[in-house]
């Protein structure tokens, strides 16, 4: 029996400890974690203007209206790679970026997994309602998505490494992603199970709709925030 | 007395025994060669992008066919070639040809294993038949060739996807106003899903099809013959065997596709309408650009063709009366 250490990031959104890779991200970074780094952030870059830029590529959907052909409005897309890595320093230490070895590892590793109940895993303990409302409604909307996809739904695809959104990761050859999207989201025959990240052009200066970022916590140190067990 | 003779003298009878003998019809005026791949699809459904995938994919096929050659026929294509590779080179999506007068492809193909050398002879222009713009038949339309319909069912309109017999029925019905019996020259028609990254609903069996395109991504490497070890296992098409065998898989997907398509009303008409005017249908599926990543006219990764050759191999097929497809 294997056992996932739960804990949360600085805006109460879960991260299970994946293998020996350290906590990952349940889902890609959303929305609503991201406006709480800029409610609080004092950069310039991040105003009004720079959020309405970032929506008119994904917009926004309330968690109550999250559903099968919408889900991905819900995550934090369009972002540049040095704003995911603001987020990531905001966050505190020991947050980043993962390479694109961990998240194929991380991937492999959750692959191998069966799909778990999310209260039997603990990420919802803690959760604030609205946090609540989005992991539980996205899971769904998912599922629904991945069965009209046929595909046969693994513990990868509960944290969207699957039919989520291309996810920035850092290699040798600079900034690049892995993912596949749902269809509707971008067209794509992306095949991250090969392992093979993706090089988008100009990849720190143009913004791309279905581009967004997850986290990997690794450090160990307990002040970053509560941890909780669940099993997995 | 036979039939002619029949008609001829009762003719003459007709007119009092005076001989009315009508002057010959001119002999046509020598012009360029009818396409030998019809291109039939609505503004919007893929078709630059089709073709410029095919093109491109065509000239670097001695990859996988080391005695193939490909080689333009005039300069205009030579130059259009050239501009492919710019394209491709630097992700740029084609514009739209719905007000343009297109363009004409002119090439020799030659070691193409079991067919042999052919001259492929496509238009890149609006479609007179099933776009929406006001352009009139041309004259050379290649009705005695094998017609491509590209088909994106993404792009297509919960009425559109309603009516597809109906619009298959306005390409028969164009087709027969200029005098080609459907019984006698029963039209080959490749239906060629186009734009299929974009399709959620899509069979897991088909979108593996797609992703799993070795010949494609071995064309696609600029690693020339490393690409073999690149894409890990041998290519296929090196031999007649491979060839072979490659074109049993074609005809699976074929019969998937239609299964699939047989599953929508208007897919399971389209099919018996078009058993009913004897065409010889076929169905392949493909990706020109491999993923919709693009922004103000460019992809925003590398071209990355899926499947593209599938319907020019299906043309190939449909023409030879030699070889014959035997599936199983």
């Amino acid at each position: 029996m294997t056992f996932l250490e739960v804990r949360s990031d600085p805006t109460g959104f879960p991260m299970l400890r994946v293998g020996s890779f350290g906590y990952l991200h349940w889902l890609p970074v959303t929305k609503i974690q991201f406006e709480h780094f800029l409610c609080d952030a004092r950069d310039r870059a991040f105003d009004a203007q720079w959020y309405k830029e970032i929506l008119a590529l994904n917009p926004r959907v309330a968690p109550a209206k999250i559903s099968w052909n919408n889900y991905w409005h819900a995550l934090m897309t369009g972002v540049l790679p040095a704003e995911a890595q603001r987020f990531a320093f905001w966050c505190g230490d020991g947050y980043r970026l993962p390479t694109a070895e961990e998240w194929n590892g991380a991937c492999l590793a959750l692959r191998n997994e069966p799909v778990r109940d999310l209260h039997e895993l603990g990420i919802l303990r803690d959760l604030s309602p609205r946090a609540r409302d989005l992991v539980i409604r996205s899971e769904a909307a998912a599922e629904l998505a991945a069965s009209r996809m046929g595909y046969e739904r693994r513990l990868a695809d509960q944290f969207l490494m699957r039919l989520g959104v291309l996810e920035w990761v850092t290699t040798e050859s600079g900034w690049q992603a892995l993912g596949e999207p749902f269809p509707s989201f971008v067209g794509n025959l992306f095949a991250p199970e090969t392992g093979s990240p993706i090089s988008p052009r100009q990849s720190n200066e143009r913004r791309l709709a279905p581009l967004g970022f997850r986290l990997l916590y690794v450090n160990d140190s307990k002040d970053a925030g509560p941890t909780s067990e669940g099993r997995v | 007395m036979g039939l002619f003779d029949w008609l001829r003298h009762g003719r003459e009878q007709q007119n009092g025994g005076i001989t009315i003998e009508p002057p010959p019809p001119p002999l046509p005026p020598p012009g360029p060669l009818p396409p030998s791949l019809e291109i039939f699809s609505r503004s919007g459904h893929g078709r630059s992008s089709f073709l410029m995938a095919l093109l491109f994919q065509l000239r670097r096929l001695n990859l996988v066919w080391p005695n193939y050659l490909c080689w333009p026929q005039d300069e205009l294509t030579e130059a259009a070639l050239k501009q492919i590779h710019e394209h491709v080179h630097h992700g740029r999506l084609p514009v739209s040809t719905i007000d343009s007068e297109g363009t004409r492809y002119d090439l020799l193909l030659q070691g193409l294993e079991r067919w042999g050398r052919r001259r492929l002879v496509v238009w890149d222009r609006p479609d007179p038949v099933l776009s929406q713009s006001q352009t009139t038949l041309p004259q050379d339309l290649g009705w005695q060739a094998t017609a491509c319909w590209l088909l994106s069912l993404a792009d297509l309109s919960a009425v559109d996807l309603q009516i597809l017999d109906m619009t298959f029925d306005d390409l028969m019905r164009a087709r027969r106003r200029t005098g080609h019996d459907s019984a006698s020259q029963p039209l080959r028609l490749v239906v060629v899903l186009t734009k299929a990254d974009a399709l959620p609903d899509l069979p897991l069996t088909l979108r593996r099809y797609l992703k799993e395109d070795n010949i494609s991504m071995a064309l696609s490497a600029n690693d020339g013959l490393l690409a073999e070890s690149k894409v890990g296992s041998p290519l296929l098409l090196r031999s007649p065997d491979a060839l072979q065998q490659y074109l049993i898989g074609l005809w699976r997907v074929h019969e998937e596709i239609q299964r699939w398509m047989e599953t929508m009303l208007s897919g399971q008409m389209l099919v018996h309408r078009a058993r009913e005017h004897h065409v010889e249908l076929r169905f392949a599926i493909v990706s020109a650009t491999g993923s919709g990543l693009s922004t103000e006219g460019l992809l925003q990764i590398p071209w990355s063709p899926r499947r593209v050759l599938d319907p020019l191999f299906w043309a190939l097929e449909l023409d030879s009366s030699v070889l014959h497809l035997r599936p199983y």
